[in-house]
């Protein structure tokens, strides 16, 4: 089966600054790809090279099995993208963005649209300038689902939603894919990831650090560790052998001891302190 | 081309278009109409600045006499209209491209099916739209005047002017055009001043022998108003070149448009 998309040894660079430096990976169909990083760790820069926003100067882009090179904007009827800045004409109205987002994919997406708006209970009426931050986002959202892509692609979703939007956000991308639709969402929220996502990618400084299932990322080797030691509290993560562990602790004084699966934060700290 | 970004151009250059339509054309109708109550004095004038030697020949006096309506029309019309055509053209495009980055909405209109080529392509026709219907308003308005007046319209002479300074705001437009395309900001003033230079630089080529070439670098001289209402013939190198200059802009729009990184 072919990759939605496939990343091979991308580099991008803004003059003398880093942008992201040999990154390969790849999104399978029907996968929710959590991309995970801090700010500036490179993951809108990978999003906006795929999407033909920037030019990169090493690596190879595919999307649905082909050159993003050769798809220009075309590519744009297969896929959703929402940006991290949720910004549109501020004169116009939800009713005239969402027609106007429609007539340029060349589709009459109305009958979408409406259920989106009904379900993120977005005022149609209302200008642009009068929207909140949040209902912004919801714009953008419907935006880049009332064409009914194969393909999303959002950058940092939820900022500005409320809790109960960004269920029914979560709700609606699971509907889309259970439908044949694949999804990358780049966040740095963990818990979003770890609850909606089937595999996740961790960013650092540019590079890709880690590429795994959720699952595995979450059952790796590594224990965290938290006991009293000679009166001491000592808090880490331990990744060698649990019997190895043991003979260390032997003449210690062990006031308390706790060994857990870590999780999804501990294992994101743990790459970050690598 | 993309139909629905050229109507969603079109309908964001509308109110800009009507209030400089309505802005330039009302004042040339008022300074039409006005003619027949100061033509006695404009006769007057006309013979005073006619023995102001270079003053005369910068605004086309010495060609044409402020007492008759085509010289009035010639020498005081085409001025409202020339620097407010070419000011129009120059505030509309210098921000036709610039403005979806400057405005945090190229994300939003890239990501849909439209090509950054076809893209150009499309704002560039929508520019074009605006200035033929700033043109037709204006003219209207113009043509207004003239029935005030109860004077007939010198037709071609007339046409011949207005073609004239239409190609001439397309040149302004598309060199601020090409400006867009190099930047995320709103470089209004810069489009603004670029007017004046070209302005001012036509009016010292008529009186300074030495800059005689700027007359054919500026398109104020191939439209100039007292040349082409006095029959003096329009030497053709400057409408050449101001057509080469629209192509070499346009061009040059394209395709450092096609290849920029967008900012956010």
């Amino acid at each position: 089966m072919e990759h939605v998309i496939e990343i091979n040894n991308l580099t991008k660079s803004y003059g003398k600054n880093r942008g992201v430096i040999d990154v390969s990976f790849t999104v399978e169909p029907g996968d929710i790809f959590g991309f995970l990083g801090p700010n500036g760790a490179g993951k809108s820069t990978i999003i906006r090279s795929m999407l033909g926003f920037i030019h990169y100067e090493q690596g190879e882009i595919h999307l649905f099995g082909e050159p993003v090179k050769n798809l220009g904007s075309k590519m744009f009827e297969r896929i959703g993208y929402m940006p991290s800045e949720a910004w549109f004409y501020p004169g116009m109205t939800v009713a005239d963005t969402l027609k106007f987002a429609a007539d340029m994919h060349q589709t009459d997406a109305s009958e979408e649209a409406r259920m989106l708006c009904e379900r993120l209970q977005v005022d149609t009426g209302k200008k642009i300038r009068e929207l909140s931050l949040g209902n912004r986002k919801k714009v953008s959202i419907i935006c880049a689902m009332q064409h009914k892509p194969k393909l999303f692609v959002f950058d940092e979703p939820t900022s500005g939603l409320d809790p109960l939007m960004q269920a029914e956000f979560f709700h609606l991308i699971g509907q889309y894919v259970a439908a044949g639709a694949t999804c990358l969402l780049s966040t740095h929220v963990l818990s979003e990831v770890k609850n909606h996502c089937n595999r996740i990618a961790i960013m650092k400084e540019g590079r890709l650090r880690k590429i795994d299932t959720t699952e595995h990322l979450m059952r790796t080797g590594a224990k965290r560790i938290r006991m009293l030691r000679d009166g001491v509290e000592v808090d880490y993560m331990y990744t060698g052998d649990l019997n190895e562990l043991y003979k260390e602790l032997e003449g210690h004084d062990i006031g308390d001891i706790l060994i857990e699966d870590p999780s999804l934060e501990d294992v994101f700290m743990h790459y970050y302190e690598v | 081309m993309n139909k629905a970004l050229l109507k969603h151009e079109c309908r964001q250059l509308k109110k800009t278009t009507l209030i400089w339509s309505l802005a330039v054309g009302l004042l040339g109708l008022l300074t039409i109409a006005v003619f027949s109550s100061l033509q006695g004095d404009m006769e007057q004038m006309s013979e005073q600045f006619a023995k102001m030697g270079a003053f005369a020949d910068a605004v086309g006096m010495n060609k044409m006499s402020i007492g008759t309506i085509e010289g009035y029309y010639a020498v005081e019309v085409s001025v409202i209209f020339g620097l407010g055509g070419a000011m129009f053209a120059a505030s509309v495009a210098i921000n036709m491209l610039s403005k979806e980055e400057g405005g945090h909405t190229g994300e939003f209109l890239y990501a849909t099916s439209v090509s950054r080529g076809g893209a150009v392509a499309t704002k560039f026709a929508a520019v074009l739209i605006a200035l033929l219907t700033f043109t037709v308003i204006c003219l209207a308005l113009f043509g207004v005047g003239f029935l005030i007046l109860g004077a007939g319209v010198p037709l071609p002479k007339f046409t011949h002017f207005h073609a004239m300074q239409l190609l001439m705001n397309v040149e302004v437009a598309a060199i601020c055009f090409a400006i867009s395309a190099y930047t995320a900001q709103n470089l209004f003033g810069l489009g603004i001043g670029l007017v004046l230079v070209l302005y001012f630089s036509d009016m010292m080529a008529r009186v300074v022998p030495s800059l005689e070439i700027l007359k054919t670098v500026s398109p104020y001289g191939f439209a100039c108003a007292a040349d082409i209402f006095s029959d003096t013939k329009i030497e053709p190198a400057g409408i050449v070149l101001g057509v080469i200059c629209i192509i070499v802009a346009l061009t040059a729009a394209v395709i450092h448009y096609r290849k920029k990184d967008l900012a956010a």
